[in-house]
């Protein structure tokens, strides 16, 4: 009982004390407010240990098991400890064990190891599996981007000016066609959506704090 | 299959092989645009922002907030290129950060401190990389109480108090700008927490899939402006380009008259025009004049104050050593015979460290030194260690060019006087100071030569015997220094484009294809 009721009063109280504190300009709420933004920083912190303990048995479990895709695993496992080691000890201020010559300076080994895996690897890989998303979208804009309807038509018309605006920036009045474009039908359908979000992102809220919502405990039973 | 089925099911390799084709192409070949980007009410009014900020000498700083990896690079490291050039031409404080990424730290330091080095903006005077702090709201929200409070220490571990730039800036109050370039929605976090919570004006850099959710907040003004991918980067380039690094040719006519072109402009100038010139593109004057004043000698270079612009090709400033004091330099196809004072000078109009320079010369000095010590002195290279010839080298380096002493007869004089035996290294050394000493002593009887005035000749007649013996050798040594591409989103933009053009083709070739197809089939 303890386990779930003690979660649920720290999130009612201190729900409703931040609520309160917003509107509350003395100084002592200001230092609540300024206590609780430190605090906050310190337990999104641990996020990480829980993101890093998460990753290493998720891998874990699907090399001991032999799940599908499991060769990949330990490369993944691999180049978390290698970054780890190198960036732990390359990026130690001051630090300069087994020193090499790099771009005119003395390093330490693992500070050029570090700044080659990261520059060399995982800059291109990282840009590379961005691009393919051109080939992707210039593929799948091929095979089913189709005005069959009023809707698609619309959809359509404005993707093609928006891109021809950007090409063409120069030749008035497409660049202004398609700024139009954004800054009015756009910005009046996302500016529903975020309103609609926002009243939903409320309305969840006090349900978390109220104790209707109770997902975040690890289910609702 | 008929034709116009066969062109509704093109094969997606054979698309994916001209997408290719037509991106690699312009990229390659460096296309240049058939007229300048024309930069959109949200980009400008982020360059006007910056422009306001600092107008009645309150210092203002810009905070920087990288939050993007690797992946979004191509598009926004050019955005934030031309806003930290920006900054860096204003002389506006600037603070570095991330918070949604961490790799966004890397990222925005290397293009700080190249950018740094090219503005000699100092580390600690003129910005400050804070590095990378975790929980977004929480570190938003922080900073606009006590920056430090935050961020204790920057990125070096150097205690934020003890930076003198960080003196005068406690938290928003002191921002002019937060700029936070993100491939996610990072923005939001500004907006919502720095700007609603503390009123400090934002501005995002997003790619070009994002740029549609931004709208709302510009239309609300929460946001004062947008750089919308790589086509944002290209504007706000062209503008922070056309203020402060547009192409300047400047010609000597005669006393008090010259011919200045900037960009396309061109109009007849006099000194205090120049001065103006100088002082509104932070140009060295003493430079500029200097060249100017070496027409005859500099006539070539003078096309080349085009490079002040650092236009989008990689250039290469080739540095070879022709024996004596001169070096030669040579710039696309240019050559210049110059000293290594008027070499230092080049270097540092065309924003070339000098550090880089006196490191290739260290290189060839060394290199020479090892070469005459070990011929001339008659000792095998080998017994001449690298920490006697470092030592000598830094002699020389830094006492070179000190004393002007050019006495080119009396040098060769000393060199063929200098056929030493020496029983050993250290004996070498001593003949050959001594001798040195000895025909300094005669050459200037009047002159009482103190030991360091002494030793600061000799560093410096030594470095020129060293190029005497030099003369008519051709080296070998080529040391080619890069510059940066300036105009990346620019440059980029026909890629750009050509990767939307083979789409807008290839959805206007299915969809004909469909509608032909369908009618057929009723």
């Amino acid at each position: 009982m303890l386990k779930r009721r003690i979660p649920l009063m720290l999130t009612l109280v201190l729900g409703i004390a931040m609520m309160i504190q917003f509107f509350i300009p003395h100084r002592y709420s200001q230092v609540i407010y300024d206590t609780s933004i430190e605090w906050y920083r310190i337990a999104y912190s641990f996020a990480f240990i829980l993101g890093l303990s998460s990753f290493i048995t998720h891998h874990w479990r699907k090399i001991r098991h032999k799940k599908e895709g499991w060769h990949y695993s330990p490369v993944a496992l691999g180049a978390m400890i290698v970054m780890t080691v190198v960036g732990l000890i390359g990026l130690t201020p001051g630090m300069n064990w087994l020193p090499v010559n790099w771009q005119g300076q003395q390093v330490s080994v693992f500070t050029y190891l570090f700044r080659n895996f990261y520059n060399n690897m995982m800059v291109p890989l990282g840009a590379t599996m961005f691009s393919v998303l051109a080939f992707y979208i210039a593929s799948a804009a091929y095979r089913s981007f189709r005005a069959k309807s009023l809707i698609s038509i619309l959809l359509l018309s404005a993707a093609f000016v928006v891109m021809l605006s950007i090409i063409f920036y120069n030749v008035l009045p497409l660049g202004d066609i398609g700024e139009w474009v954004l800054s009015v039908p756009n910005m009046a359908a996302k500016r529903g959506i975020f309103l609609g979000a926002s009243l939903a992102g409320i309305a969840t809220s006090l349900k978390i704090i109220l104790g209707i919502e109770r997902g975040y405990l690890g289910g609702t039973k | 299959m008929k034709f116009w089925e066969r062109l509704g099911s093109i094969d997606r390799r054979i698309i994916y092989l001209v997408l290719a084709v037509l991106v690699i192409v312009p990229l390659i070949a460096t296309v240049k645009l058939p007229s300048k980007v024309r930069a959109m009410p949200r980009t400008k009014d982020i360059f006007d922002h910056v422009e306001a900020i600092d107008p009645n000498g309150q210092r203002k700083a810009m905070i920087l907030s990288v939050d993007f990896d690797p992946q979004v690079e191509p598009e926004l490291k050019p955005q934030m290129e031309a806003m930290v050039r920006h900054a860096f031409a204003r002389d506006i404080p600037l603070i570095v950060l991330a918070m949604a990424s961490i790799q966004g730290t890397d990222i925005g330091n290397e293009i700080v401190l190249r950018l740094a080095r090219e503005h000699n903006k100092v580390y600690g005077k003129d910005y400050v990389l804070l590095g990378w702090k975790p929980g977004l709201v929480a570190v938003v929200l922080g900073l606009g109480n006590f920056i430090e409070q935050v961020f204790p220490t920057d990125y070096f571990g150097n205690r934020l108090s003890e930076l003198p730039m960080m003196q005068d800036i406690t938290n928003y109050n002191d921002v002019g700008l937060v700029g936070n370039f993100t491939g996610s929605s990072s923005y939001g976090y500004w907006v919502i927490y720095g700007y609603n919570e503390f009123g400090v004006p934002v501005a995002a850099g997003v790619t070009s899939v994002s740029v549609a959710d931004l709208y709302p907040y510009l239309g609300s003004k929460q946001l004062i402006g947008m750089l919308a991918g790589m086509k944002g980067a290209a504007e706000y380039e062209r503008l922070v380009k056309d203020r402060y690094y547009p192409n300047i040719d400047i010609e000597l006519l005669g006393p008090n008259a010259f011919k200045v072109t900037v960009d396309e402009q061109t109009y007849d100038a006099d000194d205090d025009d120049v001065t103006n010139l100088a002082h509104r593109f932070k140009l060295n004057e003493a430079n500029l004049r200097q060249i100017l004043e070496k027409e005859n000698r500099f006539e070539k270079a003078l096309p080349l104050l085009e490079f002040l612009d650092a236009t989008p090709y990689t250039r290469q400033l080739i540095v070879e050593d022709i024996g004596k004091r001169f070096l030669e330099v040579k710039i696309e196809k240019q050559e210049l015979p110059v000293d290594r004072a008027e070499m230092l000078m080049l270097a540092d109009f065309y924003s070339v460290s000098a550090s880089i320079i006196d490191t290739i010369l260290r290189v060839e000095v060394q290199g020479l030194l090892k070469e005459v010590l070990g011929a001339k002195l008659q000792i095998q290279t080998a017994d001449v260690t690298d920490l006697v010839i470092e030592e000598k080298v830094s002699e020389i380096m830094d006492k070179e060019f000190s004393i002007i002493f050019h006495q080119t007869p009396l040098l060769d004089t000393i060199a063929d006087t200098l056929i030493l035996e020496p029983s050993s290294e250290e004996k070498a050394r001593q003949n050959l100071e001594q001798a040195l000493k000895e025909v300094i002593r005669v050459s200037y009887p009047e002159a009482e030569i103190s030991d360091s005035l002494a030793r600061e000749v000799l560093s410096t007649e030594l470095n020129d015997i060293l190029k005497v013996k030099s003369k008519g050798r051709k080296r070998e040594t080529e040391v080619s220094v890069e510059r940066d591409i300036f105009l990346r989103g620019t440059q980029a933009l026909p890629a750009l484009s050509a990767a939307l053009i083979v789409i807008i083709v290839f959805v206007i070739i299915g969809n004909v294809s469909f509608f032909v197809t369908r009618r057929r089939k009723k």
